[in-house]
């Protein structure tokens, strides 16, 4: 759950379709948004619902640094009014979004950023982010040997060397 | 070692990630083709992040969905796919098409094949009869009923026309039941109308197409093919491409008035002039792309065959009618076997619809010069295009 303070409406100005949001990431930077914009995360849309069930209004702390977190809010925004069918397997019309080739860009960025922008999507419940990152770090172990993937990722071989090396590894794992 | 282990994990990024991530960026790892890309001595990519770490290899071997795909490189590698995708819906695809691949083992496809009954899709494309073919078919042929295929959604047969001019399908195909088969393809492939296969109500792609014309085979009536599209209102694409011999009678009466695609977007007939009785049921709606080449086995047939008494224009004037008032794409081939470009414009004349693009192919005295349409009178605005090479039918699917 995550860590929820009380503010006032001067610190989240707004009424009616253009309510703001006040989100505060782990590195205490207040950031200022539109609930419109933020409303392709589950989770803040879970939050919003909890507001207006108790007619309060809240910060929303958020475990990621303010960098991660300005990430996120640049893809909702770029996505903002899209239907990803991801998101809303639903309401989305036929055919495939255009988004590869944005994402893409935007997702170059080096290897553990990545990771924590999924982590970030994961926590915020953002299929489709969760989906792009995870496509973008599947393409960098495309292809690749097991050693390699071990490098690029960061991953220590923790086995030992009965387990690498039993005949059964070899075919199935 | 745990306490190594654990030690080991909380320095790796990665690792942190909830295994449900982890199972997320597994599950874009691709399957078969980049794959091949590499070689016999590389592994698939399920085996190859089951030996990265003892996270993976949990994370990886703990779901089944992952193991889907089976490889045919060898048989260990299909026979550890086959077992850690427990009762997952497994795929099933040899397409040697159209890289050349030599790294099929014939025993792995085989042992995939024997799992038949928990496919979901198989694609054996440019197969030979040797050894796909004969596994796929004839594998169960001493049995006394076939298995069935609850699952199945996608079928497409492909045979290598350079090893045989076309097989009849028989066997474990022509007979299981496949009641959520979807997507149906076979080429070079011969099948009975009446076929379980063509019994799914749940068809929505249709494809069945002979790469020579047949000429005096033995073949079905075409009112059981009517009656077999009959029941498949939810097609969306359907393609006949020379699926009767020339000269095949359609007694007065034998087919039904109109046969229903609502869903229908696109139309491919080609082969004898049976086509055209078959084109003046169907209704299909507005938006259909058409595509129509008709009658050329007449002209290429060695065989001293009398010309058909055709009723091209009144297929097309009735099939056209039903379309409504929207036509967005109509392309017609081999049209001037029909009598060239005064008979096709007449023909056009009455149909009633306003047509936005009309394609043209092979139609005798139709050229690509914009003269040709100067005294063809259509609504605007249409596109008109035409050409005058032979069409050579793609197939970017198989």
């Amino acid at each position: 759950m995550p860590t929820i303070v009380s503010v006032d409406d001067s610190t989240v100005p707004g009424e009616g379709s253009s309510r703001l949001l006040l989100l505060v990431s782990s590195d205490n930077k207040h950031i200022v948004v539109e609930e419109d914009i933020m409303s392709r995360s589950r989770f803040i849309s879970k939050q919003v619902e909890g507001f207006e069930a108790t007619s309060q209004r809240h910060a929303i702390l958020l475990p990621f640094s303010s960098f991660v977190l300005n990430k996120v809010i640049e893809y909702c925004s770029h996505y903002r009014g899209y239907y990803l069918l991801e998101d809303d397997p639903d309401a989305a019309p036929p055919g495939r979004s255009p988004v590869r080739e944005w994402d893409q860009e935007f997702l170059d960025v080096d290897r553990n950023m990545l990771l924590r922008i999924i982590k970030a999507a994961h926590y915020l419940e953002i299929k489709s982010l969760v989906g792009s990152c995870a496509r973008a770090i599947a393409d960098m172990i495309r292809g690749k040997t097991t050693e390699e993937m071990r490098e690029i990722l960061g991953v220590e071989n923790d086995f030992t060397p009965e387990e690498e090396h039993s005949p059964s590894s070899k075919c199935t794992g | 070692m745990k306490r190594h282990r654990k030690k080991t994990r909380r320095g790796s990024p990665i690792s942190k990630l909830p295994e449900e991530l982890l199972l997320e960026i597994f599950a874009h790892l691709p399957n078969y083709a980049a794959r091949r890309r590499r070689g016999r001595d590389c592994p698939p990519h399920w085996l190859s992040v089951t030996r990265v770490c003892t996270l993976w290899r949990r994370v990886a071997l703990a779901c089944p969905d992952l193991w889907r795909f089976i490889p045919l490189e060898s048989e260990p590698w299909t026979q550890a796919a086959l077992k850690h995708s427990k009762d997952a819906l497994i795929t099933i695809r040899a397409a040697k098409w159209p890289k050349p691949s030599t790294l099929e083992d014939p025993y792995a496809k085989q042992l995939a094949l024997e799992h038949i009954s928990r496919a979901r899709e198989i694609t054996l494309v440019d197969f030979n009869n040797n050894i796909s073919y004969g596994v796929t078919v004839n594998c169960n042929s001493d049995e006394s009923s076939p298995k069935p295929s609850p699952h199945l959604e996608v079928l497409r047969l492909r045979v290598d026309i350079r090893s045989c001019t076309g097989l009849r399908l028989s066997g474990v195909f022509d007979e299981i039941p496949t009641p959520k088969l979807r997507d149906l393809r076979l080429h070079n492939l011969f099948i009975r109308w009446t076929s379980p296969l063509l019994q799914s109500t749940a068809l929505t792609h249709l494809e069945l197409q002979v790469q020579e014309i047949p000429a005096l085979r033995t073949w079905d009536c075409v009112e059981d093919l009517a009656q077999t599209l009959s029941r498949m209102p939810l097609l969306h694409t359907l393609v006949l491409l020379n699926v009767f011999p020339p000269n095949t009678a359609v007694p007065p009466g034998l087919l039904p008035e109109r046969l229903d695609f609502p869903h229908l977007a696109t139309i491919r007939f080609a082969g004898s002039s049976i086509m055209e009785h078959i084109l003046a049921c169907i209704a299909a709606p507005a938006c259909v792309e058409f595509a129509l080449v008709l009658n050329t086995d007449y002209v290429e047939s060695p065989l001293p065959l009398p010309l058909p008494q055709h009723r091209m224009p009144d297929a097309l004037t009735t099939f056209f009618s039903r379309t409504g008032d929207k036509l967005y794409s109509v392309k017609l081939y081999g049209y001037g076997l029909w009598g060239g470009r005064t008979q096709m414009f007449n023909t056009l004349a009455r149909i009633s619809s306003p047509l936005r693009r009309l394609y043209l192919d092979r139609v005798d005295g139709v050229t690509e010069d914009e003269e040709t349409w100067a005294d063809l009178e259509l609504p605007t605005p249409l596109l008109l295009a035409a050409r005058a090479t032979p069409m050579i039918w793609d197939d970017p699917e198989l």
